[in-house]
């Protein structure tokens, strides 16, 4: 007999889909919220919408031919990101790039979904998640990257930071910038790629942002907003999940709807204490 | 007015070496540049530039808008690709150049969008410490008394724990050159580090240097737009305009009649006024 909202969540853990989604969220989250702090703070904040457009274009080829999705999402996604940051180096603002890729893959997408009819079922999935059909090869895949997220940050914390900084400045101590953001975009390929699966592809860059934005209004110090980051992202992710088994609302949409009480919370919160 | 000076008119340290001999007479030179030529898309930014600075120097580079002064600064620092010549960096060729931590760098006042970045004024200083750190990179006890070290040195040891973003213009540009100071180099590159400064910010931030030029024995490279200003401090001038057109002491400056020639005498005047009223109060 369920008589509250934790018993309600307490049952709801009893199941493996829910555990699933759980982990798979949570760790998704982390890599997002980790990698947006960089993405914002190098203007870089829409690059989860365009990657997210360009992997949707890609599934859209994957179901077309009968492959697994993220075998084809995946090397995409990574050749989007390298090809935005090329774009904004040499041609366009980076927000065109963005903006440019992004339209380019949405347009494939939906070119593709109306060539084969048969599965636009399954590509709208992609484009609001489902984050309850987890499986658990996407669980480990979002477990190993997040890994190697957390093993790139501790080795290469400080040249991350000199990049993110002044990425000028930062070839004058040695550092390969252009080494240093390529790294940095196909981790968050990756990332966007299995947080399709989350949030879905319009959702996507939420998780980039959100946290990121929230983190750097309460943040002391570069470090601290990269803790505040991922805990404001892990936090969300399993908020909004047992939000959307509560009230049996979509979970991608519960997610982006936590993320936006924590910013405000942090903004607010950030003005009365002048933090 | 034409422009027919030739290469380092009446430079002292401007010598003709063959390509084997970077050494001047007295010392070897911490940095040579022969022949330095980039372009931009078609167009000469720079053309056959040549000069040295030696240990302890105080090297002032002036010239007008759009001189090269800059560029020469980044083609110095690897930072733009060299269509001819050669720069040396104590006694080594750029390519294969790796001990940048004796080079400090205060690139032009910054138009990076600092205002939510959250790193700390120490986090901001300990990025200069990276060139002498090999993989993976870890701050030592003794990185953080650096830190400490070059705040003091530069005067704002009470911004320590501040964020960059939060700093005015002259604390951020006294942080920036902790920065290009925290490595203790023995070259210290300056890019108009005073343009946002008010007078007496400016005034502060040439004795600093000035200061470390003599009491330390770090020479300095500093590239100015306030003319007459590094005429009290430099020890040597670069007129730049997209060739060298003078290079050598003050005193061949201010006496050179090709220089007058070319310059018209005016900024020539206002240079060596300032120097010989310094000089008087020295």
């Amino acid at each position: 007999m369920l008589d509250g909202p934790f018993a309600q969540i307490a049952q709801a853990l009893q199941y493996t889909f829910v555990q699933r989604a759980l982990l798979a969220g949570s760790v998704v989250a982390f890599s997002c919220a980790f990698l947006g702090v960089f993405l914002i703070l190098r203007r870089f904040s829409m690059i989860g919408d365009g990657l997210a457009h360009s992997a949707f274009a890609s599934i859209g080829l994957a179901l077309l031919l009968g492959a697994y999705p993220l075998s084809v999402t995946m090397p995409v996604a990574a050749v989007a990101s390298l090809l935005i940051r090329k774009l904004s180096e040499r041609a366009v603002f980076g927000d065109a790039a963005v903006g440019m890729v992004s339209a380019t893959g949405m347009a494939v997408g939906v070119f593709l979904a109306s060539m084969g009819r048969g599965f636009n079922v399954d590509l709208f999935s992609y484009l609001f998640g489902d984050i309850l059909a987890v499986t658990s090869a996407e669980v480990w895949g979002a477990s190993l990257l997040s890994l190697v997220v957390v093993l790139v940050a501790v080795f290469f914390y400080h040249d991350l930071l000199a990049v993110t900084f002044d990425a000028e400045y930062a070839r004058v101590v040695g550092i390969r910038p252009d080494r240093v953001e390529s790294v940095l975009l196909v981790l968050t390929a990756f990332t966007v790629v299995l947080g399709i699966k989350v949030v879905g592809t319009l959702l996507v860059s939420s998780l980039i942002i959100f946290p990121a934005v929230t983190a750097l209004q309460v943040a002391r110090g570069f470090r601290s907003a990269l803790v505040l980051s991922t805990v404001a992202g892990v936090a969300s992710v399993i908020l909004g999940i047992f939000a959307a088994y509560l009230f049996d609302a979509p979970a991608g949409a519960s997610i982006v709807m936590v993320n936006f009480v924590f910013f405000a919370l942090a903004y607010t919160g950030g003005r009365l204490f002048r933090l | 007015m034409p422009v027919t000076a030739p290469q380092a008119t009446a430079g002292v340290s401007a010598k003709a070496e063959s390509p084997r001999d970077f050494r001047s007479d007295d010392s070897s030179p911490l940095l040579s540049v022969r022949d330095l030529t980039v372009f931009y898309q078609t167009s000469t930014v720079l053309e056959r530039v040549r000069f040295d600075v030696a240990p302890g120097e105080y090297v002032g580079i002036v010239g007008p808008n759009g001189s090269g002064k800059t560029t020469l600064i980044k083609a110095i620092l690897g930072l733009v690709e060299l269509a001819e010549g050669d720069v040396r960096l104590f006694g080594e060729s750029l390519s294969g150049f790796s001990r940048w931590d004796r080079v400090g760098y205060l690139p032009q006042m910054t138009t990076l969008p600092l205002q939510r970045f959250p790193a700390t004024v120490a986090e901001v200083v300990s990025m200069g410490l990276l060139a002498r750190k090999t993989f993976p990179k870890r701050l030592s006890k003794a990185d953080e008394e650096a830190v400490d070290r070059a705040l003091s040195l530069v005067g704002v040891s009470s911004l320590r724990s501040r964020f960059i973003g939060r700093l005015s213009g002259g604390q951020r540009q006294r942080v920036f050159l902790a920065r290009a100071l925290v490595s203790e180099p023995e070259l210290l590159v300056l890019d108009e580090p005073v343009t946002a400064l008010d007078p007496d910010g400016r005034e502060q931030f040439y004795q600093t240097v000035e200061r470390l030029n003599r009491q330390l024995g770090t020479s300095v490279l500093l590239v100015s737009h306030d003319s007459a200003t590094i005429g009290k401090y430099a020890s040597k001038i670069l007129y730049l305009d997209r060739k060298v057109v003078f290079f050598g002491a003050f005193g061949e400056f201010c006496g050179s009649e090709e220089v007058t020639r070319y310059l018209g005498g005016a900024f020539q005047h206002l240079v060596c006024r300032q120097h010989h009223h310094h000089e008087s109060h020295a």
